[in-house]
């Protein structure tokens, strides 16, 4: 089920709110357990034994690997167990009559759950969580974990009889199907979510979260409806046969695809996070305004933000730990010197990188464009880094320089997001030197140009949703927001039925 | 999470300013990596990598991820020192 249909916006979402008012008054499992029955109902009952046969043997895996802290090689050999039964899940899931919509999101979630799973989940531990459904107890073993508005240090302020507390053998399950995040994305650690799954006030509905969230939820709607799914009309014809277009008509065509990627991604991911804010609960940011990112390191901290971050603490960190150490064990240096070296440089960036990027391409799809749009990002990365390395210095703040570099870094971009689109290596390079039949062929091109002005003017001209819903100016309940909320909702909404294109 | 040391032992300071090419450096127990040119995410391992090997420890990838400050790693080191 899309987010940007009748369907989800008139009949699912509506039905889950009002029963999420209901059940949260009786206490956090039932939010909570409400909130799992809503997300399998989202997947529909073709995916929901896939799902909870994934959710049954990860948790049992997650386990096992708790219990094996002191003997770190069977740990090892589990975890390892437990990815590869995961990336083959996400195999299966991608190849069934009906793939399953956010493989990728859900066998990342559940990696990062097993990894997570490390040290920090002793049985003792484990076990106390769930005793804690009870007593509470629980709360006071993690610091800083408890009701917002109601800390407890000391011993006098014990839970009333009446408080309701989280039921915290709940939290995997949820993060693990909560229907917001898997469709595309924010990727959810544990960590991420465990502290304000833990907190009873997470799990009581509030109008003013319904408010944010929902002007959130508008934005994403809009972005994806309004800005994104027209653009099929310039972007799917250019990539059909990109041989027969001329160079303007070509290089629309790709400038059009990198918009509609950005739009379609961050709208989506707004629409994430604003219903999970709607349900009370926070996700983390995933996108913030990454066409205004001054170089390519820059883009990837601002573009899929979750994926980055898990790319580097799970491949690229280990890998530079492991490559640092092997080196420091045969006498060679680590430090910045020893990185501007040749061998350094390729022992303990490059080859870290070229392997991140490479999964990072992979985890978009099977294609061996992907794997291309993978390493071609892993070579502007490098180059960046080179750069970084042997011409360090402060930036320049003039504006022809900010300028220069954002432009550089769009060109980059918009490079490796039409080798992204393009079935073959040669239809990408096809495009990009599209000058096969002069200037333009096509008879709207000054149209289509237009419409590409103004939304570069909306991508470098307007500030990100985190920047309008959180700067003290910005969103507010008040009535004119509301008028202009919903006349952007009549417009997003009036919208819905035009061209349409899961990007 | 360990508590905030107050001062910079001189070991730890000859550790960044190694790694970092940087003999004028000057660290706070505060001091994070938007304070320090040069403090990105592949010298924070370097950073790390020779710290356990000046003071014979050994971290989990998750004990570097969770350092955020010069402060967090003179904890950490101590920690592991002492354990």
């Amino acid at each position: 089920m899309s987010f940007a249909s009748y369907g989800f916006l008139f009949v699912f979402l509506p039905v889950a709110l009002a029963g999420y008012w209901l059940v949260a008054r009786w206490g956090p499992a039932a939010a909570m357990g409400w909130l799992i029955v809503c997300s399998l109902a989202f997947y529909g009952a073709d995916h929901v034994p896939f799902l909870l046969l994934s959710i049954a043997a990860n948790a049992l895996l997650g386990l096992w690997i708790a219990q094996t802290d002191a003997r770190p090689r069977a740990q090892t050999a589990i975890l390892s167990a437990g990815i590869a039964l995961n990336l083959i899940g996400m195999a299966v899931g991608r190849s069934l009559d009906v793939p399953l919509p956010g493989i990728s999101f859900i066998a990342f979630t559940q990696i990062g759950y097993l990894l997570d799973q490390r040290g920090n989940f002793t049985l003792p531990v484990m076990a106390g969580r769930v005793l804690a459904t009870s007593n509470g107890t629980i709360q006071r073993l993690r610091a800083g974990i408890g009701p917002r508005d109601k800390p407890r240090d000391n011993e006098d302020d014990r839970p009333s009889r009446d408080e309701k507390f989280t039921p915290l053998y709940m939290t995997y399950p949820l993060m693990a199907v909560f229907f917001p995040h898997l469709i595309a994305g924010p990727i959810l650690r544990l960590r991420d979510v465990e502290a304000q799954f833990a907190d009873p006030n997470t799990w009581r509905f509030r109008g003013e979260n319904l408010a944010a969230g929902g002007f959130i939820l508008l934005i994403g709607l809009l972005k994806k409806t309004l800005l994104a799914n027209p653009l099929s009309v310039i972007v799917t014809p250019g990539f059909a046969d990109p041989g027969a277009l001329g160079m303007l008509d070509a290089w629309m065509a790709a400038v059009g695809w990198s918009f509609q990627l950005y739009f379609d991604f961050s709208g989506y991911s707004d629409m994430a996070i604003g219903l999970g804010r709607m349900f009370g609960v926070r996700l983390p940011e995933n996108f913030a305004s990454p066409y205004k990112a001054q170089s390519v390191i820059d883009y990837w901290q601002r573009w899929h933000i979750t994926l980055t971050h898990f790319l580097m603490s799970t491949v690229f960190n280990p890998l530079t730990l492991a490559v640092m150490r092997w080196r420091r064990a045969r006498g060679k240096g680590t430090n910045a010197a020893a990185q501007r070296r040749l061998d350094g440089f390729c022992q303990m960036l490059l080859a870290p990188l070229t392997v991140t990027m490479a999964l990072a391409g992979v985890w978009h799809g099977t294609g061996w464009n992907y794997v291309a749009f993978g390493l071609l990002h892993a070579a502007f990365l490098g180059a960046n880094h080179a750069w970084r390395l042997f011409r360090p210095g402060p930036r320049s703040g003039r504006w022809h320089a900010v300028l220069g570099r954002v432009a550089l870094t769009y060109l980059c971009v918009l490079v490796g997001a039409a080798v992204f689109r393009s079935p073959t290596l040669n239809g990408a390079w096809s495009l990009l030197a599209g000058a096969h039949a002069g200037i333009s062929t096509d008879p709207h091109v000054r149209l289509h140009a237009a419409w590409l002005f103004c939304l570069a003017a909306i991508v470098w001209g307007m500030p990100n949703t985190r920047q309008i819903v959180t700067h003290a100016r910005g969103w507010q309940p008040t009535v004119p927001w509301a008028v202009a909320a919903g006349c952007a909702a009549t417009l997003g909404l009036l919208s819905l039925g035009g061209t349409h294109e899961f990007v | 999470m360990h508590a905030t040391p107050i001062a910079v032992p001189p070991e730890i300071a000859d550790i960044f300013r190694f790694v970092l090419r940087d003999d004028t450096l000057e660290l706070t127990p505060r001091t994070t990596p938007d304070d320090v040119p040069g403090w990105d995410s592949m010298n924070h391992i370097a950073l790390v990598v020779e710290a356990e090997c000046r003071f014979g420890v050994c971290f989990e990838p998750e004990e570097i991820d969770a350092m955020h400050s010069v402060g967090d790693l003179i904890a950490a080191v101590r920690a592991k020192r002492a354990a």
